[in-house]
């Protein structure tokens, strides 16, 4: 495994780092040994905290071969996770997409009393641990909750099911979207929609032809984090879940479970996740690159 | 009456409507919920469910760990957006690009990374335990997850920041002859310290809270290395005792409105300086 | 009959932006809002616009209540201070925008949008920009795209916020007169606002003056100037400089000399103003005639001479503008001690409020009779 390890920290990589450090202006040579150090100490951090447990994940999965690895996602349980993974994030991602424009365009075009309480309880969720989220949910949409007789006299089950998985989900990922949004149409103002407005725009008119447009690389931003929390996401749905395999088992979940019993079958589900953590942060980048003045600047 | 506002535009009982049904439906509905099954233990009650050995332990990890790990991750956090910021090299951007690792990787996932490396037959456990350090499964372990999922916290907090300050603070700091320490503890640090301490805060409510990560590297030993969300999974999912669960979240969210209370009171210390600026 | 605006009243929290506003427009007229920022002038546009709504008043428009319809169907052009031009569309997408956006059912066809989108950039002299967007245009470019686009729904009440608020100085001057000349051309009912004396004096057929939401006074610039109805516009719009000076019975006293003035009756005024206008105050042409002044600096600007003079009871010192070649008739220099004549002084009564009890203008005759205590004692320069 070291072997795996050391090349991809590169030592001709440092050196090169290294040395464009070194060659910035003529400083005093303390001025720059002083950054050198600095240099070297963060891209120690980085490496040692972030790079090592990403690349273990794949030096784990593919430990005992291709073949091996292969089979291990194939399994039908797993797959039958994929598979619930991306039904449960297809439903919340929609719905928190629909939610931030909503929360955005209420906070960000309107005055009224509670806003603050609004954009505070919106970030809420942020700050509440997850296993708490999963247990709130419980106990309002479980058996023994507020809602639970109602539910079961309607034929509906939440919790252990589908409807909880996604909204716990929802759940954690409700500020994702909104708090792209706000910030943005907040620096953009009113005065684009009302210039629309006077034009004999209809809401819906404005809506589409003009905020979309101007917001759709922090919506797509926001839908991106949102949607790898969402396909993730392991507390809250850990607990309303019930982890029942093949039926309640998103991917995360099923990490879990195959981690108790084969280490490597566990870690060759893992890589998947990370390869969608690696994609997302990849598309996430260039899309601060490509648009980053429409990420927070407005014109 | 005529404070009243006005909505030119349109949309506003729609969007106002939409988002506060789902915040009711998936946030304060729930709440309620909570605050209301703790409310129903009473003081006693409460304190019943609370004062447990197994729960104080796991009470004061929590807290202890996830102060200790904020407090490394400001420290760490400043190095990394510093050197990010300031200095050009090579991989600069993939570095960057790495520091949302953990916001994106999903906890279970890095949970058993993690573990994987520092078990005792791990690539880092076994060159450690010559050394007499052990991390899985002790609360080194549970403060080296809480680190991981609080680092991005920090560094992105501070970042934008230390770019708006680019460096004509410090060369006007530098034409009055401070030193490059002095430019640092004198006219960096204390700009920098409102937005340090909200990254600090971020950090601090996520390792709070942090389930995934920490798990499996905790190893969940009896009044050693349990963590305060384990104890309410397992009041869950193998007692069912919903409402000592409900007393143990209580307090936990408790802790996350105080942190946002204190968050939003430092955004207004931070807002002071930023006309200045 | 035009737009009659009738008592409008805007309050925001104790902030009073509108203070019981009247006036009329004429068809096809070009009426200018003048004020300082804070005098309401844009809380009046947007009501108008339709974007605000008064808390009392009205505004009709040929006898139809405006109020009640909205923003949307008010038939109001608006062109924005910062232009508010959509960055992701085309010029051409920008002017059509307020056609495309109509009910099916009145929206033009495609080929008449786009004849009509050419003709009104024919109009902006901006042909060639089409194709182009908005961040690729000047500031003046903008302007005129941000007027084509509010101009193509055919609205029959054009406002304007602050037209030239964002360009350059010598871009105003041009688009000033430009804009003057496409009002003629057009004949549609103008209302703008500016903070800007010389924009507003040049441009408008009337100035409506306003100041902490209420009007001043409302007239041709040339009434304005000649004729400032209270002491805040003979300020803002003549630079009337106020005087330490008093009413006492039929006389106006102003550093020692005394002048009669004619149908000034302000026994119980509760205050009184003097204002002289910088180019009312000259050279007296003998010495020891007129009052004293230290002459402190002199900027010479393009054909006039501004000059700071020293005068006593004044703190401030006194502004004076002169044209070059009077100005070369005398000997003077920075630091000399001159005599000065006071042209034409305003003399304003206020009562408590604030509100004007009696005004009029004093032309003291150039030798007058000094009433001064002591003999003037003659200064060597």
């Amino acid at each position: 495994m070291a072997t795996a390890l050391d090349p991809a920290l590169g030592g001709g990589a440092l050196m090169a780092a290294v040395a464009s450090v070194v060659s910035i202006g003529q400083p005093a040579w303390s001025v720059r040994i002083a950054r050198v150090v600095l240099l070297l100490a963060a891209l120690a951090v980085l490496a040692w905290l972030l790079v090592l447990p990403l690349l273990a994940i794949f030096a784990e999965a593919f430990r005992q071969g291709y073949a091996f690895y292969l089979d291990a996602i194939k399994q039908p349980d797993t797959i039958a996770a994929v598979r619930l993974t991306f039904t449960v994030a297809a439903i919340a991602v929609p719905l928190n997409l629909v939610f931030g424009l909503a929360a955005a365009w209420s906070m960000t075009h309107f005055e009224f009393r509670g806003k603050a309480l609004l954009g505070a309880l919106i970030d809420l969720p942020f700050s509440i641990s997850p296993v708490v989220a999963g247990m709130m949910l419980i106990l309002v949409y479980g058996k023994d909750g507020w809602l639970g007789s109602w539910l079961e006299a309607h034929g509906l089950q939440v919790i252990f099911a589908l409807p909880g998985l996604v909204l716990a989900t929802v759940l954690v990922t409700l500020p994702f979207v909104a708090r792209e949004l706000i910030p943005l149409m907040q620096a953009q103002g009113s005065e684009q929609e009302e210039a629309a407005l006077t034009l004999g725009a209809s809401g819906w008119q404005i809506f589409f032809r003009v905020t979309l447009p101007r917001v759709r690389w922090a919506l797509l931003y926001g839908v991106l984090l949102c949607n790898a929390r969402a396909m993730g996401e392991f507390g809250a749905v850990y607990v309303v879940s019930g982890h029942l395999r093949g039926i309640t088992n998103t991917l995360p979940l099923q990490v879990d479970q195959l981690y108790q019993e084969n280490f490597s079958a566990a870690f060759a589900a893992a890589s998947l996740l990370a390869l969608l953590t690696l994609v997302t942060l990849g598309i996430k980048r260039v899309v601060e690159w490509r648009h980053g003045d429409a990420l927070n600047t407005h014109l | 009456m005529t404070a009243m506002a006005r909505h030119v535009l349109p949309g506003f009982r729609l969007s106002t409507g939409y988002t506060m049904l789902v915040l009711s439906s998936c946030v304060l509905l729930p709440l309620a919920a909570l605050l209301w099954t703790a409310c129903e233990l009473g003081p006693a009650g409460w304190w019943a469910q609370i004062g447990t050995r197994r729960v104080l332990a796991s009470l004061k990890l929590s807290f202890g760990a996830a102060l200790l790990a904020a407090t490394i991750d400001a420290v760490l956090g400043l190095l990394v957006a510093w050197v990010l910021v300031r200095y050009r090299f090579a991989f600069r951007r993939l570095c960057d690009a790495l520091v949302d690792l953990p916001f994106a990787l999903p906890t279970a996932v890095a949970g058993i990374s993690l573990t994987a490396l520092y078990a005792p037959n791990g690539w880092l456990g076994s060159r450690l335990a010559p050394l007499g350090i052990e991390v899985a499964y002790t609360r080194l372990g549970v403060l080296l997850a809480m680190i991981f999922v609080g680092l991005p916290f920090v560094v992105r907090t501070l970042q934008p920041v230390l770019e708006s300050m680019e460096s004509d603070l410090e060369e006007a700091a530098y034409t009055l002859g401070a030193s490059p320490g002095q430019r640092f503890f004198r006219v960096l640090l204390p700009l920098l310290l409102p937005t340090l301490l909200t990254g600090y805060a971020l950090a601090l409510a996520r390792a709070i809270g942090e389930y995934g990560s920490v798990i499996f590297i905790s190893g969940n030993r009896l009044f050693r290395t349990e963590i305060t969300p384990y104890l309410i999974v397992q009041k869950i999912d193998s007692q069912y005792d919903y409402r000592g669960a409900a007393a143990l979240g209580a307090v936990m969210l408790a802790a996350s409105l105080l942190l946002l209370v204190a968050m939003a009171w430092l955004q207004r210390w931070t807002r002071r300086w930023a006309v200045v600026r | 009959m035009g737009i009659e605006i009738y008592r409008l009243r805007r309050q925001y929290g104790a902030f009073v932006a509108l203070d019981d506003v009247s006036l009329t427009i004429g068809d096809g007229e070009f009426v200018a809002v003048l004020g300082p920022s804070g005098s309401g002038k844009t809380s009046l546009l947007r009501i108008l616009a339709g974007l605000d709504q008064p808390d009392a008043g009205s505004v009709y428009r040929d006898g139809q209540d405006l109020l009640a319809l909205d923003a949307r169907r008010r038939g109001v052009g608006l062109v924005f201070q910062h232009y508010a031009l959509f960055p992701h569309m085309t010029v051409a997408q920008n002017v059509a925008f307020g056609l495309r956006v109509r009910p099916w059912r009145l929206r033009p066809k495609a080929a008449v949008i786009k004849a009509g989108v050419e003709h009104l950039l024919r109009q902006v002299e901006l042909e060639g920009f089409a194709d182009r967007y908005p961040s690729q245009l000047s500031g003046g470019q903008r302007q005129r795209v941000a007027l084509a686009r509010a101009l193509a729904i055919e609205p029959r009440l054009l406002l304007l916020d602050e037209p030239f608020g964002a360009l350059d100085a010598q871009v105003r001057v041009n688009l000033r007169r430009w804009l003057r000349e496409f009002h003629r051309s057009l004949g549609i009912t103008t209302l703008f606002v500016t903070h800007d004396q010389d924009e507003a004096l040049e441009m408008a057929d009337r100035v409506v003056v306003m100041n902490r939401g209420r009007i001043e006074q409302i007239g041709t610039p040339e009434q304005i100037y000649r004729q400032p109805a209270t002491p805040f516009a003979s300020r803002f719009i003549a630079r009337g400089q106020s005087l330490p000076g008093e009413v006492r019975g039929q006389h106006l006293h102003v550093f020692g000399h005394a002048w009669r003035m004619e149908n000034f009756v302000a026994d119980d005024a509760h205050e009184i103003t003097v204002h002289v206008r910088p180019e009312d105050i000259a050279l007296a042409p003998v010495q020891s005639d007129g009052v004293k002044a230290q002459l402190l600096n002199l900027r010479h600007v393009a054909g006039t001479v501004r000059a700071s003079l020293r005068v006593e009871n004044r703190e401030e010192p006194l502004e004076a503008e002169w044209n070059e070649r009077d100005w070369a008739r005398h000997a003077a220099t920075a630091g000399d001690t001159v005599d000065i004549h006071l042209l034409a002084l305003t003399v304003f009564a206020t009562d408590e409020e604030g509100r004007i009890q009696a005004r009029s203008t004093v032309h003291p005759p150039h030798a007058s009779f000094p009433v001064a205590v002591g003999p003037w004692r003659r200064v060597e320069a």
